[in-house]
């Protein structure tokens, strides 16, 4: 599969989630719906070429949390940079954020290349035919002239990465993005997202699959309760000591400090091993 | 191509496809003026009295009925979000989902008065070009509040029972003044003698629009 290319260039320099280099930092974030508090304080920072899991359960707020860092959903305590900038009041920074959710966020009645071709107007990209046809052969879209509501729920997911790519994001947030694809697709994908890391993209990944994490990520947090836990280096772990590490925090609560970090890193793999 | 003209440009080419908004519309439209223009007739004196309310009653019940399923496509497979992670203004947005239901109600009242002069009235063919504008200023304003309230109520359980309510009554006033412009003009008055009305009618327009720009953002984003 063909790198495709992530931007460059310094970050806000004078910006203060910027002069970290960081290119998602959420910083103290909270968020309610009515009486439930389903983020509490979250703090992450994705540096360039950083990949990130967020594990939890169903329903733990993933993907409230996702949708805070694509700036979907405003923050009701706390701040979000992209790449130095604060996307609520820079809306520029969007350009750099690529986001597929579990829904693929294209109209149903158009194709996935007049879809993808609205989507590159939007972005302002004056390139945007040759962009979409870049960006289909790159992920094997072949019926990208066929309405989107007529494919499968694999296409659709790769019709909604590419839109989530035509604009060279620097930052993608994937929301379960690997859930529904065929095992060959899924390999494609987690291929293609270790190469957007080795062109310096940071990929923050909501799942509750410790094999996924494994797979895209090279850290991994926690998130339960509301809570966001600290970062977890996945250098070294397999998929079962993710599990067990996963399972030990989500019950011990993500703010405790896990075997595995006290012990000074991986190589304990976590409680039970 | 500027944002507003591609999001325009997308919601006709879908409507252009599925002709679902035009066609369920007009099938209320033509239901509503074939019930009108019968009670009508079997009430002589009063029939020449109906004229604009019919008109009115037709093309607001119809257009609800449009602007609801309009606002609904938006958030099929959360297409809508998609638009929402663009650097694209949310007021750039409303201005053009507002354009795109403002032309579907256009050809709906195009429809509605050819329609109406073979069912209800002959003469209003005659006096179509100046019942044209308080029809249409009539559209700008209903659509500016309507794309609003349907953005409001889309994600609703009952959206298609809450647009009506929420709509209606605000838009009563652009409706009352529509339907006595028409009612002088179909009287004989020229564009001139209707400049009160019609500029009572822009006056509103402008309130819903800047309304619209303004409230849209908190409409979406939360």
């Amino acid at each position: 599969m063909d790198r495709w290319p992530v931007p460059t260039g310094a970050h806000d320099p004078d910006g203060e989630g910027g002069a970290r280099g960081a290119s998602v930092v959420a910083e103290d974030v909270w968020r309610a719906f009515g009486r439930a508090r389903v983020l509490r304080g979250a703090r992450l920072e994705a540096p360039p070429g950083s990949g990130i899991a967020i594990l939890g359960p169903n329903g733990a707020g993933k993907s409230t949390l996702l949708r805070v860092l694509a700036a979907l959903l405003r923050p009701q305590r706390g701040r979000v940079w992209i790449c130095g900038d604060d996307p609520w009041t820079v809306p520029a920074a969007r350009r750099n954020v690529g986001f597929v959710g579990h829904e693929p966020m294209l109209y149903g009645g158009l194709s996935v290349a007049e879809n993808l071709r609205l989507f590159a107007s939007l972005y302002g990209l004056p390139d945007a035919r040759a962009r979409v046809e870049a960006v289909c052969d790159l992920l094997g879209i072949g019926r990208r002239h066929e309405p989107v509501r007529r494919l499968s729920r694999g296409m659709q997911q790769r019709a909604a990465l590419a839109r989530a790519l035509v604009h060279r994001p620097r930052v993608l947030l994937l929301d379960e993005a690997l859930t529904g694809l065929d095992p060959e697709a899924a390999q494609r994908l987690a291929g293609f997202l270790a190469e957007f890391r080795a062109g310096g993209g940071a990929v923050v990944m909501a799942t509750h699959s410790a094999a996924e994490a494994v797979r895209v990520a090279d850290r991994a947090h926690v998130l339960a309760g509301g809570r966001l836990g600290e970062a977890q280096p996945l250098a070294g772990m397999d998929a079962d000591a993710v599990q067990a590490w996963y399972g030990w925090t989500v019950a011990a609560g993500p703010g405790a400090v896990t075997p595995a970090s006290r012990a000074g890193g991986a190589a304990d793999r976590g409680p039970g091993r | 191509m500027n944002p507003i003209i591609a999001l325009v440009w997308k919601d006709l080419s879908i409507e252009l496809r599925t002709r679902e908004l035009v066609t369920s519309m007009s099938l209320v439209a033509f239901l509503s003026l074939v019930i009108l223009g019968l009670a009508a007739r079997s009430t002589p004196p009063a029939a020449s009295g109906i004229t604009p309310a019919a008109l009115w009653v037709t093309v607001a019940f119809a257009a609800t009925l449009g602007l609801a399923r309009a606002h609904a496509l938006d958030h099929e497979r959360e297409a809508l979000q998609g638009l929402l992670l663009t650097p694209v203004s949310r007021s750039a947005l409303f201005v053009a989902k507002w354009a795109s239901n403002l032309i579907l109600v256009l050809v709906l009242e195009a429809a509605v008065l050819l329609a109406s002069t073979a069912l209800i009235d002959p003469g209003i063919g005659r006096r179509a070009s100046v019942l044209a504008l308080p029809l249409a200023l009539g559209a700008v304003g209903f659509t500016a509040t309507g794309t609003l309230l349907g953005a409001m109520t889309v994600t609703t359980r009952l959206r298609e029972v809450l647009l009506p309510i929420l709509l209606l009554p605000l838009a009563l006033p652009v409706i009352i003044v529509s339907v006595a412009a028409i009612a002088r003009a179909l009287e004989g008055a020229g564009v001139a003698a209707l400049a009160g009305p019609l500029k009572m009618l822009a006056a509103y327009d402008v309130v819903f629009a800047a309304l619209g720009v303004w409230l849209f953002a908190h409409v979406v984003e939360e």
